[in-house]
């Protein structure tokens, strides 16, 4: 089922929590809201759910307008981040109770829970009650309550916050392979964006009630539209670095506070129609950061401020007159704190933004 | 270590002689002959305890007990006690069970939906609790007489459920509130109407609060003495302490005040003692602090 | 269970909120607002019951003769000597007891259970019980004294001078627990890690209390202040059995003065008056929480 949110925009009180938002979401998709907390995303899931009613704007399920339609009409299914188990019920019924509330023949509701208790390997709990369980076995009861009724849509808000780090990464494969099998269109809220990425169909990244971005996790990797994206995406985070656009004898320069990076003549005519004006920032990701300790062509000279190792590779502080830039490199990197090294930038993968938020140039 | 376990402990045990002595010693009094009462010093035991001052309470003739002859003859206040902890029952229990009835869906929405005007709707409902009852006794009684409500059980029903509809539905509006609110949504989601929900799934998990709630409508509308005393004293709808206080004008008869007195309290304590472990899961709650659902 | 279909239909979150409250509002707002306008209307009568129900309108006679009633001004002395008192020796019992109940010790439980009791009990059967204590001839307190060579004989202890504290020790007996219980409950949402930080910062019990244990308890002790206060303003069951509002006039509060008037001198309009002056002050001490309670919300 395709949800479909149409210039929606919901205030509480004073303050705009969902500014306009626009989104598709298309049948069968695993599609992520991700974005800093207090961002928006968790109040775009409850309008989807009813919980709240927007304060104007459209949300369609497939062709119906469901605006008006209380949440328990709506045929979604909600995990929650505290998985809001009914403490005096025990497991079985927990799973049951919304398809007792709809009248479901016992026969029918004991097969259902049977096959989802099932599927979430939770068969041997089904008598104990929510008190007795451990987080993991609580997000599965929470699972299999939301895949029982099959739902139109899986809305999940934030369920992996109180799963142990370690049991966070199969339980993700496990839930995308659930989706799958069960071909349910999903939308789930998240701030990680490890998360995201791993999971995400489409990703759609909220931040201040807007939409910053929308695309799979790659393309929001590749192309970053705004400054936002460009640093909320990507661990380490990009570095930016405020320049502006120099010509010195017809040859285009991206002049920073502490170096100046010569740019093909493409670029510069790309910047000069797309830029509203000479302020620009430079996006470099860390991993598009080479350091050598011999000064090679066209670098920037640079001091090792600290080093974080991190067995696969190296994460390294370069002080660069009073900023950090941060690199990484292989971990055989012989460098030291205080070193002097030279780091050069890939100008195939750096991006350029108008500092009023706005990519330009890949 | 020890040495605060045993200062808690002698704590401990100076808080039960504080709350007991008193009620222990109408009880003790309870136990003996007039002229016992008198002696000085006075015994923490009785000497020579007798059940006489209970079957007088009762109506029950009493006897002396080394020369068998009768001391009372039987009758007379048992109408009182009998009378009086009959229809105490008959009206605490109607106005228990109702408040918690009309309370609870109240407290629930005062705790947990926001909707216009709400403070000052809280304000009346409760600040009509806060007016003393002795000033509006005299009206209450001139009002009742014109409608024939005094002396009869659903006037004392009515006047104790204004006074325990308002406090119970500020009580457990705390209590709601701090409920968690996305089990409640689940409910919703789950499919059930707002109604639905708060029977089936948010009144189970306010348990604790309501039991605490019943307890303390019981005992409000069984401990009432002015109204029940001004509007139904010396009436077939007499509860116990009207009845109490009727009995004894004078003061004359301290073993008798205390033998009934102490069968007065009786049946509030066993309430007391079997909901007493939910008291502490009610909360006072800033109402602004609310959090819809 | 099969529910009418307005339920079923869905009805908004505030029309819901109102189906549930209107109806009680309206219910205690009826059951007050004519005791109090016919309270008002009395207070401007004077009425004679003896002659027959007799009623001669003197409009605001009865309020003038209450500015210059000394016994008034007494009353209002007394209570307010009895509301300090009572709230003072509640906050002392409530906040001990509940300190003393959120420790864990053997026996927690019983001491629990037995703590809540004087509460159960009637606020008559407190004054009953409480009078035989202090009685002078055959009391308690007297026989207790006597046993530890305190005293050497019985002794009246409820004095012109000393009977309003015995009777705001009775009423706090009987009132403390609740207070108590309801600041347990705060006691406990007291995250632990505070305490246990406190105290491996080597800060001692009082200070622990002071700095941990009563932020969290601000609200619940003004909550309960305020109770205190209305409940002793409006107390009269305790007075009248307890001591008469005796000896003399030493423990005769507003609300039995009214008592008094009403009953003993049959003085109803005047009553009245008094009763208008004391749920004048009440409401006006609800209103004050109230408004205080918006402004925190700013």
């Amino acid at each position: 089922m395709k949800v479909v949110l149409k210039d929606v925009f919901k205030k509480f009180g004073e303050v705009t929590a969902v500014d306009h938002v626009d989104l598709e979401i298309n049948d069968k998709e695993f599609f992520v809201l991700l974005g800093p907390s207090g961002g928006g995303k968790s109040t775009i899931l409850n309008l989807i759910a009813g919980l709240e009613r927007e304060t104007s704007g459209e949300i369609y399920f497939d062709d119906l307008l469901v605006n008006k339609m209380p949440p328990e009409k709506r045929d979604v299914a909600m995990v929650f981040q505290s998985y809001a188990l009914y403490p005096h019920m025990n497991v079985f019924d927990n799973i049951a109770f919304g398809l007792k509330v709809r009248k479901m023949l016992r026969d029918e509701i004991n097969k259902r829970v049977e096959y989802a208790a099932g599927m979430l390997r939770i068969k041997d709990l089904l008598k104990r009650k929510p008190h007795e369980l451990s987080g993991g076995q609580r997000q599965r009861v929470a699972l299999a309550r939301a895949i029982v009724r099959k739902p139109k849509v899986f809305l999940l808000d934030e369920p992996m916050s109180n799963v142990d780090a370690k049991l966070r990464v199969p339980m993700r494969t496990e839930l995308i392979r659930l989706q799958k099998s069960l071909g349910t269109t999903a939308v789930y809220v998240t701030h990680d964006q490890v998360e995201a990425m791993t999971m995400a169909d489409r990703v759609a990244i909220i931040d201040l009630g807007k939409v910053q971005q929308v695309g799979s996790p790659l393309e929001t990797y590749l192309k970053p539209l705004s400054i936002f994206v460009g640093g909320f995406i990507g661990t380490p985070p990009m570095n930016f670095f405020d320049c502006s656009l120099k010509m010195n004898d017809g040859e285009g320069r991206l002049e920073t506070a502490m170096f100046s990076l010569p740019i093909g003549a493409d670029v510069v005519r790309t910047l000069k129609e797309r830029a509203t004006g000479s302020e620009l920032a430079l996006g470099v990701r860390p991993e598009d950061i080479s350091v050598y300790r011999e000064r090679p062509f066209e670098s920037i000279e640079v001091e090792v401020y600290a080093l974080e190792p991190l067995g696969k590779e190296i994460v390294v502080d370069l002080k660069l007159g009073d900023e950090i830039v941060k690199a990484v490199t292989d971990p055989t990197f012989p460098g030291r704190m205080g070193d002097k090294v030279w780091m050069t930038i890939n100008k195939e993968r750096m991006h350029v933004f108008d500092r009023k938020t706005e990519k330009c140039v890949l | 270590m020890e040495r605060r376990k045993g200062a808690l402990l002698v704590l401990a045990i100076i808080s039960v002689i504080w709350s007991l002595l008193p009620i222990y010693w109408l009880l003790n009094m309870s136990f003996m002959f007039p002229a016992e009462i008198f002696a000085v010093p006075a015994h923490l035991f009785p000497q020579d305890p007798t059940p006489n001052n209970y079957l007088r309470a009762f109506g029950y003739p009493t006897y002396d007990p080394k020369t068998g002859a009768e001391l009372t003859r039987g009758g007379g206040h048992s109408v009182y006690i009998t009378g009086g902890l009959l229809n105490s029952f008959m009206i605490a229990v109607p106005v228990t069970l109702l408040t918690i009835a009309l309370a609870s869906p109240a407290g629930y929405a005062f705790g947990r939906i926001g909707f216009a005007h709400k403070n000052k709707l809280l304000f009346l409902l409760i600040g009509s609790r806060s007016l003393p009852p002795v000033s509006i006794l005299v009206p209450y009684f001139l009002i009742y007489f014109m409608l024939g409500l005094v002396g009869t059980h659903l006037g004392m029903i009515l006047i104790y459920l204004s006074i325990t509809v308002p406090l119970i539905t500020w009580v457990l509006m705390g209590f709601f509130a701090t409920l968690p609110v996305e089990t409640e949504r689940a409910a919703r989601i789950d499919g059930c109407t707002r109604f639905q929900a708060f029977l089936k799934v948010v009144l189970p998990m306010a348990r604790p609060g309501i039991a605490s709630c019943t307890m303390l409508a019981f005992l409000i509308s069984w401990n009432e003495f002015m109204f029940a005393w001004i509007l139904a004293g010396g009436s077939p709808a007499q509860t116990i302490p009207p009845a109490l206080a009727s009995m004894f004008y004078q003061w004359a008869e301290i073993e008798l005040m205390s033998a009934a007195n102490t069968i007065a309290i009786i049946p509030p304590i066993i309430i007391a003692m079997i909901f007493q472990k939910y008291i502490t899961q009610l909360r006072i709650v800033d109402p602004v602090t609310v959090v819809g659902a | 269970m099969s529910l009418p279909s307005f339920f079923k239909r869905g009805v908004t979150d505030a029309q819901f909120a109102y189906l549930l409250i209107l109806p009680l509002v309206v219910f205690a707002i009826a059951m007050v607002i004519f005791p109090v306008v016919y309270s008002l209307w009395l207070s401007f009568n004077q009425i004679d019951i003896r002659l027959g129900q007799k009623w001669t309108f003197v409009g605001l006679q009865n309020f003038a003769h209450l500015l210059k009633d000394m016994y008034i001004g007494h009353a209002f002395t007394v209570t307010l000597q009895f509301i300090f008192e009572s709230v003072f020796l509640n906050l002392l019992l409530g906040i001990g007891l509940a300190l003393l109940m959120n420790e864990v010790f053997p026996g927690r439980g019983i001491v629990r259970a037995i703590v809540l009791l004087p509460w159960a009990i009637s606020e008559y059967s407190t004054a009953v019980t409480w009078r035989f204590i202090m009685a002078e001839t055959f009391g308690l307190f007297n026989g207790i004294l006597l046993s530890l060579g305190i005293i050497d004989s019985y002794m009246n202890f409820l004095t012109m001078e000393t009977a309003l504290h015995w009777v705001a020790i009775a009423y706090a007996w009987r009132l403390a627990p609740l207070g108590a219980f309801f600041l347990l409950a705060g006691l406990q949402t007291v995250p632990e890690e505070l305490y246990k930080a406190a105290k491996i910062d080597g800060v001692g019990p009082v200070r622990r209390f002071w700095y941990i244990s009563f932020p969290h308890l601000r609200y619940s002790i003004f909550i309960i202040t305020v109770l205190v206060t209305m409940f002793t303003a409006t107390a009269t069951d305790i007075i009248i059995v307890m001591t008469g509002g005796g000896p003399g006039i030493s423990t005769e509060t507003v609300t039995y003065l009214i008592f008094k008037e009403t009953f003993k001198n049959l003085n109803l309009g005047y009553a009245s008056a008094v009763s208008y002056v004391l749920i004048a002050v009440v409401m006006v001490m609800a209103a004050a929480y109230f408004l205080l309670l918006a402004r925190r919300r700013r």
